[in-house]
């Protein structure tokens, strides 16, 4: 797959998980509404290359992280949700907290003179 | 996998057993999300056509995510492998002529490779089944007008045993065809030794039951005892263990039966006698008997070399002895007599071992003209091959997937050559082993065993690389 690398607003290797899991903490969603909130939710800095979102969607729902289902969308067309599991919730507190430590320690470093 | 396991193995099987459900879901995922992009940009102000064509650039290979995305689902390895194992036979399929040319050429390498290395390794290369077959040696007397004696007198044999100190025994034997009656009562020959009371001693093998011969039996009065070989055993009382204790008669004389040899036991195989001896008796030889001269050259010897000693410095030692018998006995002996010490193996295989590895070159470099002549027949398909690969990478098949491809499909070329040639071979040892000339020793052992077909396979699909 042709992947631009040095495009804007890249996503660093295993934040997308995280971004994904984050979007549907607030309820079920679809794929094109996960890309679309983590957009908006970003403003506008980060855009989800959608290449990679649907193989990470579906990754997750094999680890067990969210459950999908298909439904109807809001122009009633036939779409997949994806929703946070128990144990999407679980993996999405860890990783929020590591995100935390990893951010803060990064930032701490690049106070320092 | 921190949450996934036994439902994630669950979740994939699931996938597996209903493949077309599974990209038809991809495909209406990707669908509606295209649909989604398409309508957001019709709102922005794009019409229809530049809104779809806008929404699918940004996408990238829709069949490359859907890819992906499957390839997670299933267990990617196996799937593509079986797909590629079934496409590449179509593949072969399509071209019946050139996989009937690739598959013979290997066969044919491969199976007269494969037969003639079975021959090589029952034949030189697994060790003699005794005790330390590599200090057993064969002495003969000589001398400069008999280059390869093969023999030795019972006279001139005892000076050895009494003068050498290079061996630690020194057994002696000879042919012996009795007459005997069959279990039926039929009269006929049997094939026999006579050895000398140690020989199963220095050889190492011990017998599957009963017992060999003692010191005492080898004596001119004694020696009316038996050991049986374990066919013969077989063949004439039915594997019954009584046959031990009993009497059978050979040239009209009682002999008791004392043992019966192990089923592998090898019989020294370069005898005079033209099968495999089925009786062995003591050789019950005294210097009294007339048979015992100083000239009667009949029996052959065998000997252990002692701890320490090489086959050279034996040699030195029997040839001074040989000189010195050849003063003290002037008459019986040419002035330049000699002995002729040889390593059991050298005696054995002297003749047939250069040959053997001649033939194993010759049949090797012949796999190599056949690899090289199927290397140019997948080289030239490689050519016609251009577009396809072409086409294929242009969809989006990374460059690995496509090796991978290929390779399966070689590989399945290689595996059938080498199928064909181990049928080949397995046939052609049979008729070698039956065309064989008799001085190829230990032919009854050659079999294609796992280690050879261990050896056809590598050299199958090593040509691969």
């Amino acid at each position: 797959m042709a992947a631009k690398k040095d495009q804007a607003g890249e996503l660093l290797q295993g934040t997308l998980d995280l971004l994904i899991l984050k979007a549907l903490a607030g309820g079920s969603m679809h794929g094109y509404g996960v890309a679309e909130w983590i957009h908006e939710s970003s403003q506008d800095v980060l855009r989800v290359e959608e290449g990679a979102l649907y193989p990470a969607l579906h990754r997750l729902e094999l680890r067990g992280l969210l459950s999908a289902e298909w439904g109807t969308s809001d122009n009633n067309r036939r779409a997949k949700f994806y929703a946070l599991t128990a144990g999407g919730r679980k993996q999405l507190a860890q990783e929020t907290e590591y995100w935390r430590r990893m951010s803060g320690a990064v930032a701490r470093i690049l106070q320092t003179a | 996998m921190p949450a996934g396991g036994f439902n994630e193995i669950w979740r994939r099987l699931r996938a597996l057993v209903r493949p077309k459900q599974l990209q038809r879901d991809l495909e209406d995922e990707v669908a509606f999300h295209l649909a989604m992009r398409a309508s957001d940009n019709r709102a922005a102000g794009l019409d229809a056509e530049e809104a779809g064509y806008a929404a699918r650039r940004q996408f990238g290979n829709s069949t490359a995510v859907k890819e992906r995305a499957r390839e997670l689902w299933t267990f990617v390895s196996l799937e593509t492998f079986w797909r590629d194992l079934r496409y590449g036979a179509r593949m072969l399929r399509k071209s019946p002529g050139f996989v009937i040319v690739a598959v013979l050429t290997l066969a044919l390498g491969i199976g007269a490779n494969t037969a003639i290395f079975s021959v090589v390794k029952a034949v030189l290369l697994n060790s003699l089944p005794y005790r330390e077959p590599d200090r057993l040696v064969t002495l003969a007397a000589g001398d400069a007008e008999t280059r390869s004696p093969t023999k030795v007198s019972y006279g001139e044999a005892e000076d050895w045993k009494t003068r050498s100190r290079s061996f630690q025994q020194i057994a002696l034997y000879r042919g012996w065809t009795p007459a005997s009656a069959t279990r039926d009562g039929v009269p006929g020959m049997v094939f026999g030794l006579r050895v000398t009371g140690n020989f199963f001693e220095l050889l190492g093998v011990s017998p599957r039951f009963g017992r060999g011969f003692l010191p005492e039996e080898d004596r001119p009065d004694r020696w009316h005892v038996v050991v049986l070989s374990y066919p013969y055993w077989i063949r004439q009382f039915g594997g019954n263990q009584n046959a031990v204790g009993q009497t059978m008669l050979l040239d009209q004389i009682p002999f008791q039966i004392v043992g019966v040899l192990p089923q592998n036991f090898e019989p020294l195989s370069f005898t005079d006698a033209g099968s495999a001896p089925e009786v062995w008796a003591p050789l019950g030889y005294d210097l009294s008997l007339p048979e015992a001269c100083r000239t009667c050259q009949h029996v052959q010897a065998v000997a252990r070399l002692q701890d320490g000693v090489s086959v050279g410095q034996a040699r030195a030692e029997m040839n001074s002895i040989a000189t010195r018998l050849a003063h003290e006995f002037p008459k019986e002996y040419a002035e330049d007599a000699e002995v002729l010490v040889r390593p059991l193996r050298e005696t054995w295989y002297g003749n047939v071992q250069a040959a053997l590895w001649l033939l194993l070159g010759a049949t090797g470099v012949v796999l190599l003209i056949a690899c090289a002549n199927v290397a140019n027949l997948l080289l030239a398909r490689a050519a016609q091959k251009k577009r396809e690969v072409a086409v294929r990478s242009a969809l989006g098949a990374t460059r690995s997937r496509i090796v991978r491809q290929l390779l399966t499909e070689s590989i399945l070329l290689s595996l059938a050559g080498g199928t064909a040639g181990v049928l080949l071979a397995v046939w052609g040892t049979a008729l070698l082993v039956k065309w064989a000339p008799a001085e190829i020793p230990r032919l009854s052992d050659v079999r294609v065993d796992p280690g050879i077909l261990f050896f056809a396979l590598l050299v199958s699909t090593a040509r691969e690389s």
